[in-house]
């Protein structure tokens, strides 16, 4: 299984070191490149192309949001995941719909920040219902009634039960699935409804070419 | 002019006696400063196109309109005294010539000063309005034109020298020629021809005195030289010559007496005056007429005037002014003959015959051709003839006698009948077609058949007859002052029973007393009343009806009638206690009075009256005077009078001068109107009414003589004031004007100011809801402001916290497990988790009071979602099963963010104490959302035990917590332990 290349845009030293550090140690990932700001970022990520990038959210001068909007043409296959204190925060929300697939809180224990990665990197969307909950209610007031069609029976049932904010075990015990399932169901969601956006669409087209 | 008083021609007035003229004298209305004229030196006369009368004195201007005269002198601005002539020059606009330097314009009554130009300095003597217009004007200094306020000085040279022509008076104009002569102080010596085109005198007569120069209607030159008469050759006149011919109306020569002034009326007829006898009038027919001088002894005939009205004004220099409307009335001395006895009655109901018993009792027998007077050998009041006999009568004796032939002078009666207690007897007789004679006396009506009395038919004692006559039924109709009318058949078949009364009249005559009567040739029985003036009746089929009533409301001169007499046109004369009058019957039958006395001011007791055949009609009076009334001319004289406006006085002064319609203001609400119109016939009876329309009058106001319309206290408003004038005693029609004026509104009742304030309150009005508006929108803008400043500042507080402390932590907390991870000491190892789990937990503090203190996350539904989501991890967590059951939607209700944390708090701890102390294997909370919040939080485990391990702080915070936003915790074990905790919803929309 090849290496998840991985770059780090994070100003505090102290946490991109750890980072580091943390994902080095694991042969699963290698850290392409780090950056202490935005717009170095903005400039060099292109050339790294990396399977996943972590964004820090709260950057001096240009912020990860902006600097996703940014970069996501230039790197059409990377997977962005925001890296925040706090997951109850509106620039969340802002960066996933931005275009980012999911976040990673700080708090998080250094073995979960791995899982989390894979579950990225393996299609799934790292987030919290309660985060999931109000994009996807954001994506379906944006979006036409007609176009959650293009939902499958149980993508329809997930984002139901995702609605009334139920956790991804919970929806996973009543719809008897695994957990993991709960995430990619929610991953391929939110990914339809985000194709739908034709800028999107266009913006991969071009990334393609 | 300076005049030399007529020494020169006073020498000629001596000539003129015409004695058989004299018999006659026409009365004169006499105008003097009593009446109102400014001055009795009167020089000259001129009536303006409105027909005021303008005398010029030496002691200033009168104007006289028939209402009023209005004075003209020194003191109200007049340059001199002394005035030479007056010109209409334009609507109410006249130039007045006064005897100095200088020229007054009386514009619309107001005197004014003309103003000249420098070198415009002459003493005008006399105006001549050219027929182009252009005005003349012969001065002292010589010939002038007026033209545009200025003195042009013509030309006129008597000499080759070019000796200017001066001291001009009189002008007169033929075509292109200007005819004038000297004044006085040339001896009027000289006349002289100029042509107004090449401007050159072109003829002179240097020694002809002339005293009057006249154009004629026809435009013929008349001059009165001291011996004659003369017309102006015009051929001669064309070529510029002067050329004196005998005047082309032939009846004026000869001309033996000295000629004075001349004058033509409406008729082109010449008057001239004749020295001090007066004027006489050369009529159309040919006759003449003479108008004997008012004043014989000093008549001073140089100037009259004939107005338009056909009425002589004879202007006097010291007594005035004299008018003689017309010459219809005149008072005759020469009608008793040599007899100056006095009358003592007349018997005059015959046109041919008029007999009048004198007091010396000699009879006068007058028929239309001559005067015969007999002698008679008793005394006798009355007498009466028919075809056979002559009767006669005193009080109480009758005679009879035969007719007089025509050589014989005497009268020779016999006495046949007598009643000594009676009297009025004769007062009447009647001749019957019988060939009887009726009388009456006061107690009986009695038939005469020759001398015998042939029937009586008693009458009232009381009662008194005025009038009999036969009707053409053959019918005695004998009116009496009680009785009334009383119709009578007669009888000559049975002459004792020759009147039978057939009827009786008396209440027709409405108590107003007969006192005469007379039959016109309708039938019409006329009667004089002592009441009630004049009636008409008509008496057809055995009724009286009565047709006609005239009293003085219609213009009579007098409600008592004295006399009647009915001339051959059906006209009836009507004389009255204090005047005669005529009933004048048009040819459609609708009768007019007219004064014939009370216009010349007499006033006379008329007793008997005599239509003669030549339908002139005979007056006496009870002083023993006679007029003479001529019969009713059927040419009138072309003239209306018109109503005219003198004077407006407002609030007492006079208004100068005014537009149409006059705009008066708030206060000026006291208008005079000064009304004329001049007519002259008989000025005082112009009456006069008005109707003021604005003023809410319908009514037209009684006719009356005052001429002055009194307007008080008018409201602002539009007005017209409608004058009517009534010529009463003339044929002329009413006149009628009407004029418009306007009182304005004080500015504060203006429909202007009214609006204006209307706009303005309206204005204030939105000024203040929108002042009181803007304040409290600027209220509120502060208010949110200062709460704005308060959130931003909270929130920037909130963002400091976030990303300052919150990086401080991860920092912290990636330090930590740096050092975790390189100790190789298990304290550190342990020490470093105990950072990393402390300072997560500092993190999920803080989210939580960030999340409660951003407003973005103040929703009901935030809270519950926020707090299901915590729960749900806390419980998989700590590997409890957990259920939660929400409403299937969640209103939209705005919680604050100090409820949201209490709230979300108060769960947490009960979250907490529950996996600390319950050993339970699951939770569940259900939310139920009515007017409360009310979560219900259940557990599984062993209960709540009351006596707590020192928990009662926890607890206590927690009810803390809910009662501090007003709610209710309430905890009860039932298999478990369950809270219940209340929160009122609505009363969190605080604003």
């Amino acid at each position: 299984m090849p290496q998840i290349k991985i770059c780090i845009v994070e100003d505090l030293k102290e946490v991109r070191d750890g980072m580091t550090s943390l994902l080095t140690l694991d042969e699963r990932f290698e850290v392409l490149a780090t950056f202490a700001d935005a717009e170095k970022a903005a400039d060099e990520l292109p050339a790294w192309q990396p399977d996943i990038i972590i964004m820090d959210i709260n950057l001096p001068g240009m912020n990860g949001i902006e600097c996703i909007k940014k970069v996501k043409l230039q790197c059409p296959a990377s997977q962005f995941i925001m890296f925040t204190i706090y997951e109850d925060d509106e620039k969340v929300f802002e960066a996933l719909t931005a275009g980012a697939s999911g976040y990673l809180l700080k708090k998080t224990p250094l073995g979960k920040i791995t899982d989390s990665l894979l579950e990225l990197h393996s299609g799934g969307s790292p987030m919290s219902t309660q985060i999931a909950r109000k994009v996807i209610s954001r994506l379906q007031n944006d979006k036409p009634s007609a176009e959650i069609k293009v939902l499958s029976p149980r993508e329809n049932e997930v984002l139901q039960l995702l609605a009334k904010g139920l956790l991804y075990k919970e929806i996973a015990d009543k719809l008897l699935i695994a957990t993991d399932t709960v995430r990619q169901h929610i991953h391929r969601i939110y990914e339809k409804l985000h194709v739908q956006n034709r800028t999107e669409a266009i913006n991969k087209a071009y990334g393609r070419n | 002019m300076q005049i030399l008083k007529y020494i020169s021609i006073s020498a000629y007035l001596f000539f003129c006696a015409i004695s058989n003229l004299t018999a006659q004298q026409y009365p004169f209305v006499h105008y003097t400063p009593k009446d109102g004229l400014v001055n009795s030196r009167v020089r000259k006369a001129y009536q303006d196109s409105k027909g005021r009368m303008y005398f010029m004195t030496f002691g200033g201007l009168s104007m006289y309109d028939g209402a009023r005269f209005k004075n003209y002198t020194l003191q109200n601005g007049l340059l001199s005294d002394l005035v030479n002539d007056v010109l209409e020059v334009g609507e109410d606009s006249l130039l007045v010539a006064v005897n100095t330097c200088g020229l007054n314009m009386l514009v619309r009554g107001q005197l004014k000063k003309m103003p000249l130009a420098a070198n415009s300095c002459a003493i005008i003597n006399q105006f001549l309005k050219s027929n182009d217009g252009t005005v003349y004007a012969t001065a002292d200094e010589g010939l002038y034109r007026i033209k545009q306020n200025r003195f042009e000085k013509l030309p006129a040279f008597i000499s080759p020298q070019k000796d200017p022509a001066v001291y001009l008076g009189l002008i007169a104009e033929y075509k292109d020629f200007l005819i004038f002569t000297t004044n006085d102080l040339r001896h009027y010596t000289g006349l002289y021809l100029y042509n107004k085109k090449t401007n050159a005198v072109t003829d002179i007569l240097p020694q002809l005195k002339v005293f009057s120069l006249k154009c004629d209607r026809k435009g013929i030159v008349w001059i009165s030289t001291p011996d004659k008469m003369m017309n102006l050759d015009t051929a001669a006149l064309a070529a510029g010559k002067l050329v004196l011919i005998k005047p082309y109306a032939s009846f004026i020569q000869p001309a033996t007496l000295s000629p004075g002034n001349i004058f033509f009326n409406l008729h082109n007829e010449p008057f001239i005056s004749s020295g001090s006898t007066g004027v006489t009038r050369y009529m159309k027919d040919g006759t003449t007429l003479h108008i004997s001088s008012p004043e014989p002894s000093d008549f001073v005939g140089e100037n009259f005037f004939i107005d338009s009205e056909d009425i002589l004004w004879i202007c006097h220099d010291g007594n005035g002014v004299y008018k003689l409307p017309d010459t219809k009335l005149q008072s005759v001395t020469s009608f008793f003959g040599e007899n100056k006895s006095g009358v003592k009655s007349v018997k005059a109901d015959n046109p041919d015959s008029c007999w009048i018993t004198m007091n010396n009792g000699q009879v006068l027998l007058h028929t239309s051709s001559k005067t015969k007077a007999f002698s008679i050998s008793y005394t006798i009041h009355t007498l009466h003839t028919n075809n056979k006999q002559l009767y006669a009568a005193d009080y109480h004796k009758l005679y009879v006698g035969p007719i007089p032939g025509e050589q014989e002078n005497k009268i020779r009666l016999k006495q046949i009948l007598t009643i000594p207690d009676s009297s009025f007897l004769g007062g009447r007789f009647v001749n019957d077609p019988y060939g009887n004679v009726i009388f009456f006396e006061m107690r009986s009506i009695g038939v005469l058949h020759n001398d015998k009395l042939l029937f009586t038919f008693p009458s009232d004692f009381y009662d008194l007859i005025e009038g009999m006559y036969m009707n053409s039924d053959k019918e005695l109709c004998v009116v009496s002052r009680s009785l009334g009318l009383q119709v009578f058949s007669l009888h000559p078949e049975n002459p004792g029973n020759y009147l039978t009364k057939k009827a009786g009249f008396v209440k027709e005559f409405e108590q107003a007393s007969p006192r005469c009567i007379t039959v016109d040739n309708n039938g019409i029985l006329w009667a004089g009343t002592r009441y009630h003036g004049l009636m008409g009746f008509e008496y057809k089929n055995n009724q009286l009806t009565k047709k006609y009533h005239f009293q003085t409301q219609n213009g009579l001169t007098d409600n008592f009638i004295t006399s009647l007499a009915c001339d051959k046109n059906d006209n009836i004369l009507i004389g009255t206690q204090t005047g005669l009058d005529r009933l004048l019957k048009s040819k459609d039958n609708i009768y007019r009075i007219e004064n014939v006395t009370k216009g010349n001011n007499i006033f006379s007791y008329i007793t008997n009256l005599w239509a003669d055949a030549d339908n002139n009609t005979f007056a006496f009076t009870n002083a023993g005077l006679v007029y003479k009334v001529e019969p009713v001319k059927t040419t009138a004289v072309a003239y209306q009078p018109q109503l005219l406006i003198e004077e407006i006085k407002v609030n007492g002064k006079v208004m100068p001068d005014y537009n149409t319609p006059l705009q008066l203001q708030h206060l000026q609400r006291n208008i005079t109107f000064s009304l004329a119109a001049p007519a002259f016939l008989d000025e005082k009876q112009v009456k006069f009414s008005y109707l003021l329309s604005g003023s809410g009058t319908k009514e037209w106001s009684d006719t009356s003589v005052v001429s002055d319309i009194n307007l008080l206290n008018l409201s602002p408003g539009k007005y017209i004031l409608q004058a009517k004038a009534f010529f009463l005693s003339t044929a002329y029609a009413p006149s009628q004007i009407e004029f418009s004026f306007v009182i304005l509104p004080p500015w504060w009742q203006t429909w202007w100011f009214r609006l204006l304030i209307g706009l303005f309150t309206i204005a204030l009005l939105v000024l203040l809801i929108r002042t009181y508006y803007n304040r409290k929108l600027e209220k509120q803008k502060n208010l949110l402001e200062k709460q704005q400043v308060v959130e931003n500042e909270r929130t920037r507080i909130a963002a400091d916290i976030h990303d300052d402390l919150g990086a401080g932590l991860s920092t912290i907390r990636f330090l930590s497990e740096k050092v975790k991870r390189n100790s190789f000491s298990d304290v550190t190892k342990t020490d470093a988790e105990k950072i990393v789990t402390n300072s997560n937990e500092l993190v999920q503090k803080m989210n939580e009071l960030i999340w409660a203190m951003n407003e973005k996350n103040d929703t009901l539904e935030d809270l519950l979602f926020y707090t299901r989501s915590y729960a749900a991890e806390y419980a998989e967590e700590n590997n409890l099963r957990f259920n939660m059951d929400l409403p299937e939607s969640v209103p939209e209700v705005i919680i604050s963010g100090e409820v949201r944390r209490n709230v979300f708090l108060t769960v947490k701890e009960v979250l907490h104490n529950i996996v600390k102390h319950a050993q339970a294997k699951s939770i569940s909370i259900v939310i139920s959302i009515n007017k409360n919040l009310l979560i219900v939080l259940k557990d599984d485990g062993i209960g709540f035990a009351e006596n707590g391990k020192g928990d009662g702080n926890g607890l206590r915070n927690m009810q803390k917590r809910i009662l501090s936003v007003g709610g209710s915790l309430e905890i009860t074990n039932a298999n478990g332990v369950e809270v219940k905790i209340a929160v009122p919803l609505f009363q969190q929309q605080r604003v």
